[in-house]
């Protein structure tokens, strides 16, 4: 009896958290100036970005391919591979790091580092090399009083990005109130999210994104790479950023958002189906023996969650 | 009284010291201007965005501790808004940018200050990693508990029904470790005695241990379950001691100090700035006074300067007034020589008159005595030789020739009146018949004059001056002609130039003046006559006078077709300004 007393204590622990809904949907607008939208627009397909003109943002960035390139990984304009998997540049603003290990704190640190070394394109190189196109200088004379810069070219791409939204999701419907929405498969699937314990990590607007979680906590740290019997430099995550040990192998909780476009997942882009990619979370997150007919449940779910972005320049 | 020298000396010494006081008082303008323009610690809104700056820095950082307890509480089931660093960096940027943008706080309070903030960036860095990790810890931590709590009871079930398990003989053990287990999970949590820790960690190997023997089914329950208590003990104890390092990090009190560093520094400079006001005002008056100082001395000199200008213009016009008196003299020394012929003339005449008048009255008187008691008639008379008729002629002549002396000599009184400098109504043309009288003893009859009055009003003037004027220029005139020809004319004009002038034009058909010669003419001792015959001042005094009077005096003349001298004089009715005639 006094156990069971005690387990009480520990779900009324879980009490208060339920009350809310965990997630939250996306917003329909973004409230963005339209000028610089546009402007933004058009630096994120043009492949002046990169040294030899081979690559934009859009090159791994495909808005068709639900904001990411539908590989493991990608090629670098210097024709190597990239180390990781492309995130989606979907609703990347609701992120609160960038890139798997979260080393950049803001867009613009993203945006700086991904043309220094991944577009061999340092900003300082760019903003020379735009200065000569004098309808780029114009555009960002009439739309920013400092004209062309640093901050403005980083300002006006992320402005795009920030406008790369996917809102309107069965879920975000059925989250708004739309009970009809999702379907009782779907329902049941988001029922069982909760309850076995994926919505600790992936939760928020973006259903992820907004916490480092290590890979791996079932077993030994690191149990899931050393099975593969090689663990790689990019496998330690944060650790190749911050070299304290509680980091390692630890990585941002990546987005679910459009998670049924997203495909291969995880960082290293090594599994290609949603059911194999929940069996793992499964088995190394939550340690726990789900019936296959949950998991099942689970995917269908995480495919509502598939969003409408729509274009809104004029 | 200052000798003339002596005021100069000291007018230039004046202006010695007035260049050095103007570059003292540019110098305190210059300061002033500093003070005003070193007034501003920061452009804009610096101050107001630095203190808003720290209130929204506290704000984030207690936002941080609420958020942090209250994911470790379970408050929260979403960490979308826990926690943001650049909200963090951002505005510690901008305080430490502002902060550079002042050139009024110094190198050394702005480094310690931005070492601070820095310093303060970097421990704000640690706090947003020990949150994160107490996001990740917690998210393991409430999945584990959320497994115990629902697998418990299918767990108690299993081995309480499973057949598998009938034969298993430390069942009851299994069973018991898992209680205890359990109940030490919940001291532990209550009260996260480490000890406690440390006991469960024997309990669950021993669980193991007996785990190893159950069926497989069962061990991998039960091992899973395991797994879970440990988890959930583990991360209990590393979420309790990140939420302890998390309280050890006082970054509100780090917040404070640098916040308290921040207003000692605007403190010092308001200071200092109180300071700047009262040396400006010490300055102003200063500056104040020292105009004042440069006021009043300069009323003074100016006072001084007018003593001793006065005292110039009093010696000039007694210098000038000797010098018309000596050229007058000079003049009529001139005038002498003609004079005393002239009266010698009539003179001589009145005098060989009065010998024949004498020649006559003594025969008269002698035969008289012989015709004693006889009439005596004119032919009597005539045969003694006596010519009543020649008598009454003689007397006639003689009393002419006594009334061209008295006559000349009232001329000579009326331009003897040269130290009268009373200003009097006068008309010119008396003047000038006047001058043509005193002029015209030096004249041989060949030579003709020509008046073309048209009867000009009177002017105001000084007449005696205006004479001189009249003689100098006549007299010149005449001599010019003299010396040239034997026949010669000379022309004397009057006109009404208009309303407010006359004009007095005297030609004569000399030899002219020279064009060399002409510039040069009213010049101060310029003569072209022999040495001691001019004083080569008359010009000079002649263009003086007719200047003061308002007027001018005009040369024409070509060399060899004679000179005309034009003087031009305002008519000047009963106007005030005759008084300035006095200075000439």
């Amino acid at each position: 009896m006094k156990v069971l007393l005690c387990l009480l204590s520990l779900l009324s622990y879980q009490a208060l958290a339920n009350e809310v809904e965990p997630i939250t949907p996306i917003p329909i607008k973004m409230g963005l100036d339209k000028r610089k939208v546009k402007l933004g627009k058009s630096l994120f397909f043009d492949t002046r970005l990169s040294k030899n003109d081979t690559h934009s943002c859009a090159s791994c960035h495909q808005l068709s391919k639900a904001g990411t390139n539908g590989s493991q990984f990608a090629q670098k304009p210097n024709g190597a591979l990239t180390e990781m998997n492309v995130p989606s540049v979907f609703n990347s603003a609701f992120n609160f790091r960038f890139f798997w290990d979260g080393r950049a704190y803001t867009m613009e640190d993203q945006f700086l580092y991904t043309q220094r070394h991944e577009m061999n394109m340092p900003i300082e190189d760019l903003i020379n090399r735009l200065h000569a196109d004098k309808k780029i200088v114009d555009a960002f004379k009439e739309i920013y009083v400092d004209g062309l810069n640093n901050k403005t070219i980083a300002d006006a791409i992320i402005q795009y990005q920030k406008s790369l939204i996917t809102p309107n999701s069965r879920f975000d419907l059925y989250l708004m109130g739309n009970k009809n929405s999702l379907t009782n498969d779907e329902l049941k699937g988001y029922q069982l999210f909760k309850k076995y314990g994926c919505i600790s990590c992936h939760h928020g607007v973006n259903i992820g994104g907004n916490m480092f979680q290590i890979f791996g906590v079932i077993g030994d740290r690191g149990a899931y790479f050393k099975r593969k019997g090689f663990v790689l430099n990019r496998d330690l995550g944060r650790f190749n950023i911050t070299h304290k040990e509680w980091d390692k192998f630890v990585f941002k909780v990546p987005s679910l958002r459009n998670v049924a476009l997203t495909a291969p997942y995880f960082h290293d882009g090594s599994i290609a189906t949603l059911d194999q990619a929940v069996d793992i979370m499964f088995d190394y997150q939550l340690g726990v023996a789900a019936l296959k007919q949950e998991k099942e449940l689970i995917v269908k779910f995480l495919k509502s969650l598939t969003g409408v972005y729509k274009e809104e320049l004029e | 009284m200052l000798t003339f020298k002596e005021s100069a000396n000291n007018y230039l010494k004046i202006l010695e010291v007035k260049k050095i006081v103007y570059g003292f008082v540019f110098v305190l303008l210059a300061t002033i201007l500093f003070i005003f323009t070193a007034k501003v610690i920061f452009k804009g809104s610096g101050h107001d965005r630095i203190i808003a700056s720290f209130y929204d820095l506290k704000q984030v950082d207690m936002r941080w501790n609420v958020d942090a307890l209250s994911i470790a509480s379970s408050l929260k089931n979403n960490y979308d808004s826990v926690v943001s660093l650049p909200e963090v960096t951002r505005r510690n940027d901008l305080i430490i940018q502002i902060l550079n943008e002042s050139s009024e706080i110094n190198k050394e309070d702005r480094e310690r200050l931005e070492n601070k903030i820095n310093y303060y960036k970097n421990i704000m860095v640690k706090k947003s990693d020990l949150i994160e990790r107490i996001k990740s810890s917690h998210a393991v931590l409430i999945n584990s508990s959320r497994f115990i709590s629902s697998f418990n009871k299918e767990l108690i079930f299993l081995l309480d029904h499973d057949n598998e398990l009938r034969n298993f003989k430390e069942l009851v053990e299994v069973k018991y470790i898992l209680y205890n287990a359990l109940s030490l999970v919940v001291s532990f949590i209550a009260s996260k005695d480490d000890a406690l820790h440390e006991e469960l960690h024997e309990l669950i190997d021993r669980l193991n241990s007996y785990a190893d023997k159950m069926p497989l089914n069962s061990q991998s329950k039960v091992k899973n379950f395991v797994v879970h208590i440990l988890l959930l003990m583990d991360q209990y104890k590393l979420r309790n001691q990140l939420l302890n390092e998390l309280q050890l990090i006082k970054t509100d009190y780090l917040l404070s100090g640098i916040e308290s560093d921040y207003v000692m520094i605007y403190n010092k400079f308001l200071d200092r700035n109180d300071d700047y006001r009262t040396i400006l005002i010490f300055y102003s008056i200063i500056v104040f006074l020292i105009f004042s100082y440069i006021i009043i001395g300069m009323i003074k000199n100016y006072k001084r300067l007018n003593v001793v200008n006065m005292e110039l213009k009093v010696a000039h016009n007694e210098a000038q007034l000797k010098l018309i008196h000596s050229s007058k003299m000079t003049a009529l020394g001139e005038m002498v020589a003609g004079i005393a012929h002239e009266i010698n003339t009539p003179l001589a005449y009145v005098s060989a008159i009065f010998s024949v008048l004498n020649e006559q009255i003594t025969k008269i008187v002698s035969f008289s005595k012989e015709y004693e008691n006889q009439p005596i008639s004119v032919k009597i008379l005539k045969k003694n030789d006596v010519d009543l008729d020649d008598i009454l002629t003689l007397l006639e002549d003689g009393k002419y020739g006594i009334n061209q002396i008295s006559e000349l000599i009232v001329t000579m009184k009326n331009f003897g009146r040269i130290d009268q400098l009373e200003v009097d109504d006068f008309l010119v043309e008396d003047g000038l018949d006047n001058a043509l009288l005193m002029a015209n003893y030096t004249v041989k009859d060949n030579l003709v004059i020509k008046k073309e009055y048209a009867g000009v009003p009177k002017i105001r003037c000084i007449p005696s001056h205006i004479n001189q004027v009249f003689l100098n220029i006549i007299t010149n005139a005449i001599q010019a002609i003299l010396a040239y020809k034997k026949n010669g004319q000379l022309i004397i004009k009057t006109v009404k130039q208009d309303e407010s002038m006359i004009r007095i034009d005297i030609s004569d058909d000399g030899p002219g003046i020279s064009q060399e010669v002409l510039p040069k003419i009213f010049d101060p001792f310029f003569t072209t006559k022999e040495i001691g015959k001019g004083t080569g001042m008359g010009l000079s005094i002649s263009y003086k006078i007719i200047e003061s009077h308002g007027g001018r005096i005009l040369v024409d003349s070509n060399e060899g077709q004679g000179a005309t001298f034009s003087i031009l004089l305002p008519i000047n009715k009963n106007d005030s300004k005759s008084a300035t005639f006095f200075q000439v």
